[in-house]
């Protein structure tokens, strides 16, 4: 029967299949032990003992073996399946690329598996060398570094932690870098310059990307002098990195013969040191000729009003630099000019009077800034000139004071001085029942004057209905007088009745009265006298 | 143990059997389907390899039912101590279920990959399955008595005589129709001139042709015009005479062809014995010991 077979055939038939090609070198009776351990099955050690880089990576927790020392390595890599077995066999896309202990982020998840595992990037010498890795198929020998798989850029000059800056997703920018980490923190203007500006654009032959070693520390590192070096202090004594123009904000002006104070710090630098027909950085350029008066910035707007002045209308004698309006207070004294400021004149908004208007409240005709000696100057005459008749030419200020128009200053002693003296029931009566609107001079005044004074029958009703405006020259007062209508002054015997007797008790309006005391007639001529004439004859009824 | 014991018997060893493989079979049908390469990777793999939970299983009680069944069927056949333990058809029968079943389990144990040293002990194995195979059907042609001992020539002369009387007297069956229902039986040659393979051949042949002369047989009971209602009885006793004949005829013939199957059968076995011994040693020196 083994004759029938070859010794050859003979040599592997305890072997339950061919081994794979890789192990093709392992065939035959006198190799099973190389894998196989007597009596304990296949231990991963004797596959280990020549795969020894993986081994190397193993022992040292590196790689995907790493994570699977648990696992023997028959359960993924069966033998004895012919020659042309794959003894690995996996998913490329369904990998799990953690597993590795490298994660697969950013661009890098999408990169084809040989662009990084290719024959070129393995550094590890061993594996290079070995005699059980097929270099142009193996996964092993890659490093975790950027540079084992990237050129630096840098040259090597920031080191090689790469991800301390860069991220995966893609190289620029760098969102690890931050300028402020460095020896130059960027500030204003300096962030918006692009990077190889400084530092020089990669890939343009002739130049050099650099960044460290760069002169940085002052500003004519990089930056032209404009002032021509006719400035001693540094740069940054006056500007700043927000902008070239903004060396005013950072320079102290307090250094200079004209401290800004007030407005005067608000002003754009422009404003005064006009661009000068000179050079830039010049000294024309800062230089002001004339600044020490006001004037010599300003226009007067009072146009030399005051120029009469002890101090020769110097502004800040009124005006200060924190702002025109308004003028000094109290460092402005309107006593000192010839129209003391008293009363409501003290509130009056100062352009009311020195400023042209062309509207006045409706107290005020005019202004006129020479004219201020009278108040008919200024104000209107209220009362039409009514009292311009008087002594005093009808003076405002002799009823009225500065304090308000009303209430006027003139008093009841002062009415018993006027041509209708106020006295008695007339003492009592309000100023406007007699002082009535009525027109004078086409206006609607207050009228408190009249041409002719009105007698007693101008506010009161005559009772007596004319019976003694004939006989009577001296009218009511013949009778009757302010203290009381009905008055003891009347003597009945210079009439034709003499009252005597209980005629005497009887009121005047149990004769002479005819109807009611509202509605009824005083009959004072003609009243009878007979006894019949209001007496019932008791006799002959 | 009686006609319905026995027929319980053989159903419950039949339908076990069927069981057994068809239920494997059935189980590992998508693994075995799988070509050789893919296998590795299917999940059903670590449970159906050679080395595997069930496929290791499945070698091991296979390996275990051949070997109980080749040791009980010789030791009841050869061993006198053993000769009054039941009937030695049983025990033929027993062996025939675990000698068919075990190596059918040792094929799903092999996976249908057959290499190396124990593929002898394999084709071996087949080769005692299969010349078991004929061995039964060669056995059953010669014809034995309730003991089971072969029956000598006379005897089966006497038997054959027997059986014609019966359609002579019984049926009225002239000799001539007799001489051609004998005529269907007999090889075109005599046996000692056949071949061994022409004797197989002519066995196989006439069995498969059986109901083609039966019905001839019919044909000539019909022109003879027997009663009808006497066919099937007619038949029954035509067919027992042409199976009496062929066996008459190829007596001779049947015993060294059956001394010859020995010569495959029992060199077959041992040589699959030894190589399975040889296999299993060198299964359990790589580590590879199934459940234990």
């Amino acid at each position: 029967m083994c004759a029938c077979f070859p010794f050859s055939f003979l040599r592997a038939q305890i072997s339950p299949g061919e081994l794979s090609t890789a192990h093709a070198a392992l065939e035959g009776m006198g190799n099973c032990t190389s894998c196989h351990v007597l009596g304990k099955s296949i231990e991963s050690q004797r596959c280990l003992n020549c795969h020894v880089e993986l081994d190397r990576r193993i022992g040292a927790g590196r790689g995907y073996h790493a994570n699977l020392k648990s696992q023997p390595c028959v359960q993924c890599h069966k033998e004895h399946h012919g020659r042309d077995f794959s003894l690995i066999r996996w998913d490329e896309k369904a990998f799990d690329h953690r597993s590795t202990g490298f994660e697969l982020a950013g661009k890098h998840r999408g990169a084809e598996c040989r662009k990084c595992h290719a024959p070129n990037r393995i550094k590890d010498a061993e594996i290079v060398r070995s005699k059980t890795v097929a270099v142009a198929k193996t996964y092993l020998g890659l490093e975790r570094e950027c540079a084992a798989c990237h050129n630096d850029p840098h040259a090597g000059t920031l080191g090689s932690q790469c991800m301390k800056c860069h991220g995966n997703e893609t190289w620029r920018p760098a969102p690890g870098f931050s300028h402020d980490q460095t020896k130059f923190p960027l500030s204003g203007k300096h962030q918006e310059v692009r990077c190889e500006l400084c530092h020089g654009r990669p890939g343009v032959p002739g130049t050099t990307v650099r960044y460290t070693g760069l002169a940085f520390r002052a500003c004519a590192d990089c930056h032209k002098d404009p002032h021509a070096g006719k400035f001693k202090q540094p740069c940054e004594g006056c500007h700043a990195t927000v902008g070239w123009e903004t060396a005013g904000r950072k320079f102290d002006h307090t250094q200079t013969r004209f401290p800004l104070r007030g407005k005067h710090s608000l002003v754009a630098c422009v404003r005064c040191h006009a661009p000068a027909a000179g050079p830039r950085g010049s000294r024309t350029r800062f230089a002001v000729a004339r600044f020490s008066r006001c004037v010599d910035c300003h226009a007067d707007p009072h146009g030399q009003q005051f120029a009469a002045r002890r101090d020769r209308g110097e502004c800040n004698s009124c005006h200060h630099e924190q702002g025109w309006k308004p003028a000094i207070l109290p460092g402005f004294n309107h006593g000192t000019t010839r129209f003391p400021l008293r009363g409501k004149h003290s509130s009056t908004a100062c352009a009311l009077c020195h400023v042209p208007q062309k509207i006045f409240p409706a107290t005020v005709r005019k202004i006129d800034i020479k004219l201020f000696a009278q108040c008919a100057d200024c104000h209107l005459d209220t009362h039409r000139g009514q009292f311009a008749g008087r002594t005093d030419g009808g003076k405002c200020e002799s009823c009225h004071r500065e304090t308000g128009f009303r209430p006027s200053i003139y008093h009841m002693p002062a009415h018993t001085e006027a041509r209708f003296p106020l006295n008695g029931a007339h003492e009592a009566v309000a100023c406007d029942r007699c002082h009535i609107l009525s027109t004078v001079k086409g206006d609607q005044v207050r009228l408190f004057r009249w041409e002719k004074l009105p007698g007693c029958e101008a506010c009161h009703r005559d009772v007596h209905r004319g019976q003694f405006t004939a006989a009577r020259v001296d009218g009511c007062v013949s009778c009757h007088s302010t203290q009381a209508w009905i008055t003891a002054m009347y003597d009945h015997s210079r009439t034709s009745f003499r009252l005597d007797g209980k005629h005497r008790s009887v009121p005047c309006a149990g004769c002479h009265l005819q109807g009611s005391a509202q509605q009824g007639t005083w009959r004072l001529r003609g009243t009878p006298t007979r006894c019949a004439a209001c007496h019932t004859n008791l006799r002959t009824g | 143990m009686s006609r319905t014991g026995h027929a319980l018997f053989i159903a419950v060893l039949f339908s076990l059997g069927f069981l057994i493989v068809g239920g494997a079979a059935i189980y590992g049908a998508d693994y075995y389907l799988t070509p050789e390469k893919e296998r590795p990777f299917h999940p059903q793999y670590d449970l159906l390899k050679p080395t595997g939970l069930v496929g290791h299983g499945y070698g091991i009680i296979g390996s275990l039912m051949i070997l109980v069944g080749v040791g009980i069927y010789s030791s009841r056949k050869r061993f006198r101590l053993f000769s009054s333990v039941g009937k030695l058809k049983h025990f033929l029968e027993f062996h025939i279920f675990l000698c068919t079943t075990g190596p059918a389990l040792v094929v799903l144990h092999t996976t249908f990959k057959f290499g190396g040293l124990v593929a002898i002990s394999f084709w071996s194995m087949v080769a005692v399955v299969l010349s078991g195979v004929i061995g039964r059907y060669l056995y059953i042609q010669i014809p034995k008595g309730i003991q089971g001992n072969e029956l000598s020539i006379a005897e089966l002369n006497a038997r054959h005589a027997t059986l014609g009387d019966q359609l002579l007297k019984e049926y009225g069956v002239p000799r001539e129709l007799l001489s051609q229902i004998d005529a269907l039986a007999r090889p075109s040659r005599p046996a000692a001139e056949l071949s061994t393979m022409e004797t197989l051949h002519f066995l196989v042949l006439s069995d498969f042709r059986r109901g083609r002369k039966l019905r001839a047989i019919a044909g000539m009971f019909r022109s003879h015009n027997f009663p009808h209602a006497a066919l099937k009885r007619f038949l029954s006793i035509a067919s027992d005479r042409l199976v009496l004949t062929r066996r008459i005829a190829l007596l001779e013939k049947l015993r060294s062809l059956f001394t010859l199957w020995h010569v495959i059968h029992f060199p077959f076995s041992i040589i699959m014995l030894i190589i399975l011994l040889v296999h299993v040693g060198v299964a359990l020196a790589f580590g590879y010991r199934w459940v234990w």
